[in-house]
């Protein structure tokens, strides 16, 4: 699961495989009111700045990440007259997700939950790459994901998980060892 | 050479699962080892990666209709200033009329019970994905203001999960309102309703996970029942 380089494709059409067709079309209808041509934009987007807000490590699980990206497209409407090219839409609305999460983080640590949901010190992860672990860790057999789970998603503790699932705490590494080992192999990372 | 630290255990390390001894010898080794380190440093970074890719909300249908209908009219900037002018004569008006009334808005309370209430109308009309939705909302606000309320709402989701088919989330929802209720009450529903999941779930997969889950929710309810 070593980064790629995900510049390039970052903003494809996820129709044609090409770059985003009728995304300056969309906007342009948007900006005079057409709101079911917004809605074809969120379609195309929402999943992407999703991801670049789980990224930041908002903590809150997807209930608030989804508050966030709600709040990322409502922000973006308001603003469409200040989009220069209007085929950038997408990395625009993600910029606008970005922002938005780096304030929701700011005022965490105001309130005292200074820490966000990554190791400290680390970069943040590629959004693209947040995507595809999403997708890969829905194919993996039930018991794999029933791990991952309940380590990534409810941030459970060995001793929890080993409870949970029965097994020993050694176990629990084993099998989250292995759902890594082939998560590397879905992404082709071996 | 080969590596005395094995992948699970580099894996058990990195979540501070060792005991302290063994801790203390990896740390020992990782001074040393360059692949080790490397290792450990790619775990964590595809640690933070799973961990948002498992924040990811579904980017569902009803999401999107939420957005479109929520989204301020659009006009041009003279309807804007014209709207404006209008909106401070009602603004004007609406506080009159609430200074006369000397009322004030719902409480907080209220919303929450009204947004609970829409949920459970919602899941009622045959909506369950829709009413899945506002239940999460529902718990992740209360949920970020410390009330215990949450929970309700969140046994609310594990219904509506339930009524869409997805007995996996469902029984995630009320293992976790059972394990954390402080409310007897809640907690046998929600453990009755966990064990009702993963029976639907076991006849769907037959799987042992499964039945693990479920021996353990009836013994935790036999407990439960006994001790109330």
């Amino acid at each position: 699961m070593e980064p790629k380089d995900h510049g390039r494709e970052s903003h494809m059409d996820p129709e044609t495989g090409g770059p985003e067709s009728g995304v300056g079309e969309l906007v342009r209808r948007s900006r005079s009111g057409d709101r079911e041509a917004f809605g074809r934009l969120y379609e195309r987007s929402a999943r992407r700045v999703a991801a670049r807000i789980a990224a930041a490590g908002v903590r809150g699980g997807p209930e608030a990440v989804a508050d966030l990206v709600h709040e990322a497209f409502i922000k973006a409407w308001r603003n469409l007259a200040g989009l220069r090219e209007e085929g950038s839409f997408g990395a625009w609305v993600e910029t606008i997700g970005a922002n938005l999460a780096r304030d929701h983080l700011a005022r965490d640590a105001r309130r005292g939950a200074a820490e966000t949901a990554r190791h400290a010190g680390s970069a943040p992860p590629d959004p693209a790459r947040v995507v595809e672990l999403a997708d890969a860790v829905g194919s993996l057999p039930e018991e794999m994901r029933a791990v991952l789970e309940l380590r990534f998603r409810q941030g459970l503790g060995y001793a929890k998980i080993a409870s949970r699932l029965d097994i020993t705490e050694e176990n629990v590494a084993v099998r989250l060892h292995r759902a890594r080992r082939r998560l590397r192999e879905l992404l082709g990372e071996s | 050479m080969e590596c005395p630290v094995r992948p699970e255990e580099l894996e058990a390390y990195s979540a501070g699962a060792l005991d302290h001894a063994r801790s203390d010898e990896i740390a020992s080794h990782l001074r040393e080892c360059e692949a080790c380190r490397a290792e450990l440093e790619r775990m964590r970074r595809e640690d933070d990666a799973l961990r948002a890719s498992f924040t990811l909300p579904e980017i569902s249908a009803a999401a999107r209709e939420n957005l479109v209908a929520s989204l301020p009219g659009a006009r041009a900037w003279h309807a804007w200033a014209a709207a404006g002018i209008a909106a401070a004569f009602i603004l004007t008006a609406s506080m009159l009329a609430a200074l006369l009334a000397a009322r004030v808005g719902p409480s907080p309370t209220d919303q929450t019970e009204a947004r609970l209430a829409r949920a459970q109308t919602v899941l009622d009309e045959g909506r369950p994905a829709e009413a899945a939705e506002i239940f999460q909302k529902v718990a992740s606000a209360l949920r970020s203001a410390d009330d215990p309320r949450h929970l309700e709402a969140l046994y609310g989701l594990g219904r509506a999960r339930r009524a869409e088919g997805n007995f996996l989330e469902a029984w995630v929802a009320m293992e976790e309102v059972a394990t954390r209720s402080s409310d007897r009450k809640l907690a046998v529903k929600a453990m009755t309703a966990g064990i009702e999941a993963l029976d639907a779930r076991l006849e769907e997969t037959g799987g042992e996970f499964e039945r693990r889950q479920k021996e353990n929710l009836e013994r935790k309810l036999d407990i439960a029942r006994l001790s109330g």
